[in-house]
């Protein structure tokens, strides 16, 4: 046994390929990212014959990982919580058919939220489907459930869900961690059984079959609720429910405050399932008077006295759960919590927040609450090939144009005018349909703009690009290619040569998708050569004009942000003459490079040294020309 | 002992790796650690900040509520993170980038002249590292010798260069204040 010092989603990666998961598939999402990578170091370094790597979307991921469950090779399918989403369709499915090996669905929430479009929680898709959760409340335990999820699937055949959410899934801690991990043959089969047959009317089931399929579901479901037992810690009148993150901070204020006697804690490592019985049945630990239990056995199990069964409502004044993000657990025990006020409706449950629940419950008194002044914006990385990009389709299509953007760095570009609306992964190909359209309709003239990133093209950008070309629709897209996945990242993409392994890997040219389909209007430039793109921007313009069909122009230039892309990058430092910057904040306010600043003092736009990486890309945005190569 | 401790700036200045270095230092004397980042890979450019939490025992919860000891790298970050030291806490800040406005007399504040003294020794981007010497000097809660051979470690052999850039950092950082 060793102990590394590991972040939650590390852990999760260990966690899988010590419980023998051999198979892992996903896409990358912040806070999910770093699970693949890890699993394949792992794997690398210890010769493990598996397969681990991205997919092109994460319907794609999670259908080819539960493949892998079906053809008896243990598998994990990992994406973040708005991931989810686009796999729902097998997601849903797979809890009907169920698990041969088992298989684990990793969905990290980010309530906050810090990095997503929604603060979904996972839980509830999960409850749903009709698929147990593991909800882990430390790095610790990301280890743990990881492996604990593998053997709940194999006991009865279903998929489940272990959900960690970013503070366990970016946070770090010491783990505990065998340092061999047992090498197994792996042992596929499918059709080649001898009960086949038997699991045809499974495998390929007709909706009757799939009602009875329903049923060996609920009969499962009902099984695991049966089991599911939380642990309890303290000894007080109101009864507090938690699972996750939010536990460990309950678990802390509540020693912080002394509020021992007053707060009987229940953790639940599985919110769902649940059902009113276990509330029933919740047993304390072996003495009743005993006020604390020690820090040391919150990992362990406590021991199951069922001796003395509490008639709740008797013993508790009050039952409240306290979770994040969604009220799981409160819905299915029917107690206090989100429903009737006591917590916060949405955002995440910071520690201070839940120190606000328990003043809401009366067991504190009003204490100091911290202001938090705004945060400096995010903004994209000096030298970033996106932002000269769509700067100069700016350049061409002015502020009137409507920019339908993306998931991707590129949502950044909001900061300086060329991005209008942003709904979720591959939306912008739709929009800038439905935007053409419905003006069309209007008989008005609008110029349509969309903007997307390599991998999402790849992820969901192609069949909206798809329709459009079928139906006609006129509007420009524009796809960033930089040759990684950087904004959750660098994870690579499929226009890779080489797998993590070295072995090769045949890359997808975006050129051959936009041909194949019929889009008549296809160009590629770097973003740096800007006259020649601002020349491609044009010809894109006057030929949406006079064809009334859609454009695709690809702007192709290296993430500054990976080894590669800094290291080929042009050398062109740049200085800003006093004597010519008028002051006017064009540069700061239309360019919004970090790397320029604005002096308050002269009233003067200046190169901060330390952030520019000399991309000599500001050269051409001057209005009073005072920017120029040194 | 539970000590707990926020480390706050913009991004690039090196606020993860330093939270990192204390981090592996601690867990070198064999103390529980818990490393936690402001942000996700998605924001980029914005402020940064990380809390890491050093213990005897177990720990809960790794977000830091009340610090021990703050550690900040810009302006923004010293006014957000000032009410969170608890009283007879430390602040230790860059004085090059930071001017001390606030005033709380119930904790010990340490102006160190970080950035300054590191563009004298490499350049001002490492300012960090000045910080993370002063820090271990101030605090007695890592031991120098372990936070060196941290970055010995987790800097890669092939940019040695850049390990010897940053024991010398530390060193100076740890020398700017008596014992």
């Amino acid at each position: 046994m060793s102990k590394l010092y590991l972040s939650g989603n590390e852990a999760i990666a260990y966690g899988l390929i010590h419980a023998g998961v051999r198979f892992i598939t996903g896409y990358p999402g912040t806070p999910s990212s770093e699970i693949i990578p890890t699993a394949q170091k792992i794997i690398k370094d210890q010769e493990i014959k598996a397969y681990v790597d991205w997919a092109i979307n994460e319907k794609v991921a999670y259908e080819v990982a539960y493949g892998a469950c079906l053809a008896n090779i243990k598998s994990a399918v990992t994406m973040k919580q708005v991931g989810l989403n686009v796999a729902m369709d097998p997601f849903m499915n797979s809890a009907y058919v169920g698990t041969v090996a088992g298989f684990v669905v990793i969905s990290v929430d980010d309530p906050g939220p810090h990095s997503s479009q929604t603060e979904q929680d996972s839980r509830f898709m999960a409850m749903t489907a009709k698929i147990p959760i593991l909800d882990p409340s430390t790095v610790e335990e990301a280890f743990e459930f990881s492996k604990k999820a593998i053997q709940l699937s194999e006991k009865y055949g279903i998929p489940v869900m272990l959900r960690s959410t970013t503070r366990i899934s970016h946070g770090r801690a010491l783990v505990e961690v065998d340092d061999q991990i047992i090498k197994q043959e792996l042992n596929p089969y499918f059709k080649t059984s001898k009960e086949w047959t038997k699991q045809l009317s499974r495998f390929a089931a007709t909706p009757k079959q799939r009602l009875e399929l329903h049923k060996i579901l609920n009969r499962k479901i009902g099984e695991i609720t049966k089991e599911n037992i939380p642990r309890l810690f303290f000894n007080g009148n109101i009864l507090i429910l938690s699972s996750g993150a939010v536990f460990s901070y309950l678990y802390e204020l509540i020693e912080e405050h002394s509020l021992q006697d007053k707060v009987t804690l229940a953790k639940f490592d599985m919110p769902y399932p649940l059902s009113r019985d276990t509330l029933m049945s919740l047993t304390l630990p072996q003495n009743t008077t005993l006020s604390v239990i020690p820090r040391d056995s919150m990992s362990r199990e406590i021991s199951q006295n069922k001796e003395k069964i509490l008639n709740i409502n008797k013993t508790f004044s009050r039952i409240v759960s306290i979770e994040e993000t969604y009220p799981v657990i409160e819905l299915q025990l029917n107690t206090e919590g989100r429903r009737n006020g006591i917590v916060p409706k949405e955002g995440e449950l910071l520690p201070e927040v839940c120190e606000e629940i328990l003043e809401n419950l009366k067991l504190i008194k009003k204490r100091k609450i911290f202001t938090i002044p705004p945060l400096k914006r995010p903004s994209l990385c000096p030298g970033c090939g996106h932002r000269i990009a769509l700067y100069e389709v700016k350049k061409v299509f002015g502020k009137k144009a409507i920019y339908a953007g993306d998931i991707g760095c590129y949502t950044l570009a909001l900061n300086f005018n060329v991005t209008d609306i942003v709904l979720n992964m591959g939306a912008s190909v739709s929009l800038g349909f439905a935007f053409s359209k419905t003006f069309e309709l209007g008989n008005k003239n609008q110029d349509i703009v969309s903007i997307i990133g390599d991998s999402t093209f790849f992820h969901t950008g192609i069949p909206p690009l798809i329709d459009a070309v079928h139906y006609q629709v006129p509007f420009l897209l524009i796809i960033l290619d930089n040759q990684t996945v950087a904004m959750t990242g660098n994870q690579k993409t499929l226009s890779t040569s080489k797998n993590f392994l070295g072995e090769c890997l045949k890359p997808i040219v975006i050129e051959d998708i936009v041909r194949s389909i019929g889009i008549n209007f296809l160009e590629v430039t770097d973003p740096y050569d800007y006259e020649k793109s601002l020349t491609i921007i044009k010809e894109a313009k006057k030929f949406l004009k006079e064809r009334k069909e859609p454009a695709v122009v690809i702007f192709r230039h290296l993430c500054i942000n990976t080894q590669e892309g800094l290291k080929s990058n042009p050398k062109k430092s740049v200085k800003i003459s006093e004597e010519l910057c008028k002051g006017c904040k064009f540069c700061i306010n239309e360019f919004e490079c970090p790397a320029i600043v604005f002096d308050e003092g002269t009233s003067k736009a200046m190169i901060d040294k330390t952030l520019c990486i000399s991309c000599g890309c500001c050269i051409y945005i001057c209005p009073t020309k005072a920017i120029n190569l040194i | 002992m539970e000590k707990r401790i926020i480390i706050a700036g913009s991004g690039g200045q090196g606020i993860l790796f330093l939270g990192k270095v204390i981090a592996h230092a601690a867990m070198k004397q064999n103390k529980e650690v818990t490393w936690f980042p402001s942000y996700g890979a998605e924001i980029r450019g914005g402020t940064a900040n990380c809390m890491v939490v050093v213990s005897d025992e177990l720990i809960g919860s790794p977000i830091v509520k009340i610090a021990d000891y703050l550690i900040v790298l810009n302006q923004a970050s010293y006014n957000k993170f000032m009410s969170r030291v608890t009283p007879n806490g430390y602040l230790i800040y860059d004085a090059s980038l930071i001017k001390n406005s606030h005033g709380r007399t119930d904790i010990n504040i340490y102006p160190v002249e970080a950035s300054k003294e590191a563009s004298l020794i490499a350049n001002p981007k490492l300012a960090n590292m000045i910080l993370l010497g002063s820090f271990i000097k101030l605090s007695k809660l890592i031991e120098i010798d372990k936070a060196i051979e941290t970055i010995e470690e987790i800097i890669p052999a092939k940019r040695k260069e850049m390990i010897e850039i940053n024991k010398k950092l530390i060193l100076r950082g740890f020398s700017l204040f008596e014992n």
